[in-house]
This record gives C-alpha cells, structure tokens and sequence, in this order.
C-alpha cells in the first residue's frame, strides 16, 4: 500500500499501472466510453483530462490546506471541488474555442469528471503532502492516458470485426473493458503496492 | 453558531461566477448573436438525437444549411484491382491496399456513410457510390468522419454543382480505370463564365464562393464528372 512515507516515484508508479483508475478502480468510466473516434479523438481527451486534472490537483491541495483544514470543514470537500473543476473545466474550454479552433475536445464529459475529483478526493484520503499528491495525480493522468490509448487501438478493431448485433456498441467495450482490467491486475503487488 | 461552511462556499461560488465571467469577457468578444438566439430555444441537454455533437454546434449549424456531397461518381465506372472478399464495411476494405478499387482516392462502395447517417439520408446499392439526399440531409457531418477515404465533405446547399471526382492521378491514368473521373482536360475552366474553376493537381475544383449555379460546365464535361446534384425526387 502505498501511504505518505513512501516515494514520489512510487506513488506516481502505483497509480499509473497498478491502481489504473479505469481498470483498477473503474473510475471516469462516463469519459471513457464515450470517446467516439481513433486514436487521436482518444489522445486528444486524454491530453485536456490530464492538463486539467494536474491544474485540478494543485487548486484541490491549497483549497483543502489553507481553507478545508484550517477551519475545521473538511466535510465540504467534495461539493468544493466539484465547483472548482467546473470553473477549470469551462475556462479551459474557453481557451480551447479561441486559440485551438480546429480540435474538438470532448469537454462536455470531462466537466463532471469523476477521474479529477477522484484524483482529489484521493489525494486528501491518503493525507499526502504537495510533492505527493502532485506525483499520485500526474500517475492518474498519466494512466488514463494510457488506459485510453490502448483501448483506441482495440477500437478500431472491434470497428471492423463481426460482433453480434445485440452486442454492438456499448456491451463489447464493456466486455473489453474487463478483458484489459483483467490484464492490469498483472501489476498486482509488483513492488510489494 | 458556526458560519465557516456557507462562508466557505458561498465565496467560493461568488468567485467562480466571478472568474469565469472575466475570462468569457476577456476571450470571447464577439459573440454570434444568431447563434445566441437558437442556443435560447434548445433544450441544452447534449442528447446528440440531431447529430451534432452538442447543442452548441448545432446552433451554429443553421446559420447556412450545409450538404453533404460525395466527390466521386466511380462505383461500378471504376475498375477493380483485386477480389475482395472481407468484412463488408469501408473502413476494413481501405486497410488493404487501400481498398479494392484501382483508383485509390475513390469511393469503395460498402456504405460505410450510410450505415453513420442517423437521418436515412443516405442510400445505396452496394459497390456503387452512395446518394445523398438533399431534401433530408442537415449537413451533421457524421458521414464525413466515417468515411475512410475522406471523400465526402459539407457544401452550402445553394451550391448544385460539384466535380464528383477526388482523383489527383494523372488523366491518362484516370482514363485507363474510371470512365467517369477528371481527366483535367480543362474544358470546364475555359467554359466558366465566371472563372470559379481552376486544375489543381490534376483536378478540376470549384470555387464556391465565385459559382453562380450556371451549368455550362455539366453540358461540356466530356468525361460526365461534373454533375448538378437536385433533390431526391
């Protein structure tokens, strides 16, 4: 398990491979689904989650230091964050509508993003201070990057291959889905997280 | 009592109304007004159910009405390089060798564009080239991005003359395997009463900003590419 005492660098591998946050922990599984497209509609909403989950992360440490703790109200943490990941959310996307015209970013999933509030409400469980939490999001971004380019490649597989009418869509990336966690619980307990 | 809390969260949402204002204000000066306008009467909930990919994109849609159009008219005028006997979609047949037919910009003729389109808009018999009927189509562009060879794009509708070729092979080329594709012989540019068409890379393209819909074009085109596109009778 990984706790406070243990390395950046571990904690950046444990969230990244082993507590994958789509395969290991199902969480962000709304975004995940619902990328429609190859390899660069999935590489595009991996890059805006992981932008804004990282700037997400440093607003949840300060908020949650300086305000939640202080004033003895860590109960508010949840419904905070939430209205801080709308704010991020909305002006990223202003940014992206005025100097990045030509990409679509999914941004509409990524507004009630369980992975960013996940990424912070783990981050105040485990009680980690600023380098930690920092190294733990940047894990979490980092492995739904890589959760939602692996599964882009299957895709386009899957676009092509007969699947049964009643399984189409939906249910084959769900069965999928479990294949691939399946094959992220190999990670389990390598260096003893 | 203790007023921490609504403190707390009352300023915190003061202060993202607050921000978020002074950024829209700072970044997005002029607002589309007739956009603004339709954006009032949707529904706003992202359903997809008209194709766009929110209600945003659909507002901003119905300022022109845009079709659909298919740049090729080869099907079964165009010969094919080999038997193709795998899945039935366009996007599996365009991995190998780029799709069955020789000529390796045009349409394969699986449907894959008719298959994407939620309105039935699009019909066709396979191996030839789809029809997109303009009565019906809304201009989504979902079968833009689901056809592989990229062959289709979005036209203001006004416009009914198209060059239904993609093919930038050279014309004795393009004689040799389609009967119907632009040999760029370049009678079209010389007809044009208003200089709209220019050979660009061995491809006759229309300039739809200086087209005036006149047709001389379709009458001259001695190979048939050019074609005037009318609604679906």
């Amino acid at each position: 398990m990984i706790s406070n005492q243990s390395h950046p660098v571990l904690i950046f591998f444990s969230a990244c491979f082993v507590n994958n946050i789509v395969f290991a922990q199902a969480i962000g599984l709304c975004a995940f689904f619902n990328v429609h497209g190859g390899f660069k509609a999935s590489f595009l909403q991996g890059l805006a989650i992981m932008v804004i989950n990282i700037a997400a992360s440093i607003v949840f440490w300060m908020f949650n230091a300086y305000i939640l703790a202080p004033y003895n109200i860590a109960y508010l943490d949840i419904v905070s964050f939430v209205l801080i990941i709308v704010l991020l959310v909305q002006a990223a996307g202003l940014f992206a509508e005025k100097f990045l015209p030509l990409y679509r970013f999914d941004l509409f999933f990524i507004s009630a993003n369980c992975i960013i509030l996940a990424s912070g409400l783990l981050n105040t469980g485990y009680g980690f201070n600023f380098v930690n939490s920092m190294a733990h999001s940047t894990g979490i971004a980092f492995g739904y990057v890589l959760a939602i380019i692996l599964f882009s490649g299957l895709r386009e597989k899957i676009e092509i291959a007969p699947v049964p009418e009643a399984l189409k869509g939906y249910p084959v990336s769900f069965v999928l889905a479990g294949l691939m966690s399946m094959v992220f619980l190999g990670f389990r307990g390598l260096l003893g997280l | 009592m203790d007023y921490n809390s609504i403190l707390v969260l009352g300023g915190l949402g003061f202060a993202v109304a607050f921000f978020l204002s002074l950024v829209h204000s700072a970044l997005l000066k002029r607002e589309d007004h007739l956009k603004k306008n339709v954006l009032g009467f949707l529904p706003g909930s992202n359903c997809r159910a008209c194709g766009f990919e929110n209600c945003e994109t659909s507002a901003g849609s119905l300022g022109e009405k845009t079709t659909a159009v298919v740049f090729c008219a080869g099907g079964g005028n165009c010969a094919d390089k080999y038997l193709y006997r795998g899945v039935k979609t366009c996007s599996a047949a365009a991995r190998i060798f780029r799709g069955k037919k020789e000529c390796i910009f045009g349409c394969i003729g699986y449907g894959d564009c008719v298959k994407s389109c939620v309105f039935k808009a699009i019909s066709h018999d396979v191996g030839e080239v789809p029809v997109i009927n303009k009565e019906i189509c809304t201009g989504c562009g979902l079968c833009v991005s689901a056809c592989p060879k990229k062959i289709i794009s979005l036209v203001p509708s006004r416009y009914d003359v198209h060059v239904k070729c993609s093919s930038l092979n050279e014309g004795r080329h393009v004689r040799e395997i389609c009967s119907t594709g632009c040999i760029s012989c370049g009678i079209c540019v010389k007809i044009c009463p208003t200089k709209a068409i220019k050979i660009e890379n061995n491809l006759a393209v229309i300039d739809y900003a200086k087209c005036s819909n006149c047709g001389l074009c379709v009458d001259r085109c001695p190979q048939n590419t050019i074609e005037r596109i009318l609604p679906v009778v």
